[in-house]
């Protein structure tokens, strides 16, 4: 496009007055749209299409949308809720940002409204809660999410540059350690396998470290990093994406899994790095990131203004890795308010081969989302009654 | 006639030319702003804020009383939703009669994060009134320092916290008075401000009726 506003003021004087009336008009609104086109062509949506990853072999494309499927049934036999409208502190939950089972019985969850991570029972019975709040040595000042140790009988909290890791002793947790990471977890979201634990963290201080799984011993000691980081020249996107990634550890196939989201992909890695398999979700619909400049600044927000799909759990039992999506759509067309749950999937990846299947809805109702399963036990988080509850629904 | 027509002409440049040096001066003169008399003309949409039905009680500081504070922004977009001014202004007066229904006072504290105060002022005139408003220096403010993040929770807009305020000491060996605030309940988000409310603000039972029974 040829750049107007550099020319010489008098040429555009008379490029605009040799033209009747009419043909003034019609060279303005060319003028503006052309303007226009300069100002949005500096609007990056991301990801690119570099960055999507497209399967060759069909059998890892997981698809939602399919028919005769033999889905999952939701009809449980007993449910068993934590979250009540009013009542005790321990029973109010905040907001559910984070779920982990030990398949000994106890659920933790990471309440991101109250900073906190709490231990419960399947009855529902809160047990304790893990860690107090403080700046003082084993408090938690701003904690950012967490992973169990379930043959220890442990739980590690990332928060602020460091690890806390506490040890259950009966009903009560005790500070057992205190890590600072060579990297430290950006977004809380950790998983531990096979004497190690692996958190996500993008650092940008040189292109040789881009990648965004940290592998540590559980003493804390660095092992190795490995997981491509998004393909950008720019920071600010490959460090959204990064700070956007759920992981989950397989420890029968000593496999680590990574979903980004706005990126249809998972990816399962192997305990030392190498990538191990690829599945693809071609029903997914990215909402993606929006990068633009104002004022000399760039600016990188969520997309609010697409409606799609959105990642929402990534975990492992047994054998396999289990994923969830869900479609998040504004109640109405006028509506200006946060987005609203329409419906969700589930998805069974095999951990070694990466061969997947569609188990259906990821939950009882919609806005009910899968969060972990342990056996025959299935957590999922809804707040459906209007405050926020983990459900255990036991399947028969 | 012809004479006449002359002085017409003459006199109607003389006019013209004094216009547009009266208009140039005009211009000048407003936009270097040394004449602060010199009156403005301001179009403004009809405000988005909301009626006020809560008042301060603008009186003496009782020993118990209970203060909701809430956190918004200027630059978040969910603390400039429509719907939220009523919201905040439904939670003020619900919170005020559970509050009066312990026989406790009430107080609302309004924090704005934002850098620049008078866009924070701006943005919590749309929440009626408050018995105290704190803004500036985004979240090293010291209202977003006191309520946000020395209070273990979530640092987001908009936000609803409440608080307990207690002069007296429970304990009997207590000579001197003690200021104890004490967080009851946190809510953050708009859905959930809006969910919280139509529960009919729920608290924790087990803080509440602990600090309700204190010194009662």
């Amino acid at each position: 496009m040829i750049d107007l506003m550099k020319l010489f003021p008098e040429v555009l004087h008379n490029t605009i007055f040799s033209f009747p009336c009419k043909g003034r008009c019609i060279f303005f609104a060319v003028l503006l749209f052309s303007l226009h086109t300069s100002a949005s062509s500096q609007v990056v949506i991301h990801p690119t299409k570099e960055n999507i990853p497209v399967s060759s072999d069909s059998r890892f494309e997981l698809r939602h949308e399919v028919d005769g499927a033999d889905f999952w049934k939701w009809d449980s036999s007993d449910v068993v809720e934590i979250g009540v409208n009013e009542g005790d502190y321990s029973q109010m939950l905040g907001f559910v940002w984070d779920l982990k089972i030990d398949g000994n019985g106890t659920i933790y969850y990471f309440d991101i409204i109250h900073k906190e991570v709490r231990a419960y029972d399947y009855k529902g019975d809160w047990i304790a809660n893990v860690g107090s709040s403080g700046t003082g040595p084993g408090e938690l000042d701003s904690p950012l999410g967490m992973t169990i140790f379930p043959d220890r009988n442990q739980v590690m909290i990332a928060d602020q540059l460091i690890n806390h890791v506490f040890e259950r002793k009966d009903s009560s947790f005790v500070l057992a350690a205190t890590q600072w990471p060579e990297y430290s977890s950006m977004n809380g979201r950790m998983c531990a396998m096979n004497g190690h634990y692996y958190l996500i963290d993008y650092s940008m201080k040189t292109p040789a470290e881009r990648k965004i799984v940290h592998k540590y011993m559980l003493d804390g000691t660095w092992v190795t990093s490995f997981g491509e980081a998004y393909s950008h020249e720019d920071p600010f996107p490959v460090q959204s994406f990064a700070h956007d990634t759920f992981i989950a550890c397989n420890s029968e196939h000593q496999t680590v899994a990574l979903v980004a989201n706005h990126i249809p992909a998972m990816t399962g890695y192997s305990d030392q790095g190498e990538i191990l398999w690829q599945v693809t979700f071609p029903d997914y619909r990215s909402v993606g990131y929006k990068q633009y400049r104002r004022d000399g600044k760039t600016y990188i927000a969520v997309n609010h203004e697409v409606d799609g799909s959105m990642f929402l759990a990534l975990f492992s039992d047994g054998e396999y890795f289990y994923v969830v999506y869900a479609f998040l759509e504004k109640p109405s067309r006028f509506s200006f308010g946060p987005k609203e749950i329409s419906d969700s999937h589930a998805f069974r990846v095999h951990a070694q081969t990466g061969l997947g299947i569609y188990l259906g809805a990821a939950g009882p109702r919609i806005g009910e989302i899968l969060r972990g399963i342990d056996g025959n036990y299935r957590f999922t988080t809804t707040e459906s009654l209007g405050f926020p509850q983990i459900r255990i629904h036991k399947s028969q | 006639m012809r004479i006449k027509s002359n002085i017409i002409g003459v006199g109607s440049l003389w006019w013209r030319v004094s216009a547009i040096i009266l208009i140039s001066a005009s211009f000048v003169l407003g936009f270097s702003g040394r004449f602060h008399f010199i009156p403005t003309i301001e179009l403004r949409w009809h405000s988005e804020g909301v009626y006020p039905r809560y008042v301060p009680s603008y009186g003496t500081i009782p020993d118990k009383e209970l203060v909701m504070v809430f956190i918004g922004s200027s630059t978040c977009g969910y603390s400039n939703d429509r719907s939220l001014p009523d919201l905040i202004e439904e939670a003020k007066l619900k919170l005020q009669r559970k509050a009066y229904d312990q026989g406790w006072a009430f107080s609302v504290i309004g924090v704005s994060v934002d850098w620049i105060t008078a866009e924070g002022i701006t943005h919590l005139k749309k929440f009626g009134y408050f018995d105290e408003v704190m803004t500036g220096r985004k979240w090293h403010g010291t209202g977003a320092s006191i309520y946000s993040m020395n209070i273990q929770g979530v640092n987001a807009t908009p936000q609803i916290l409440v608080l307990a305020r207690n002069s007296k000491q429970s304990s009997e060996v207590g000579n001197k008075s003690a200021k104890r605030e004490i967080p009851i309940y946190q809510v953050a988000g708009l859905k959930q401000i809006q969910n919280w409310l139509n529960r009919g603000l729920p608290l924790p039972q087990d803080i509440w009726s602990s600090i309700i029974n204190t010194n009662s």
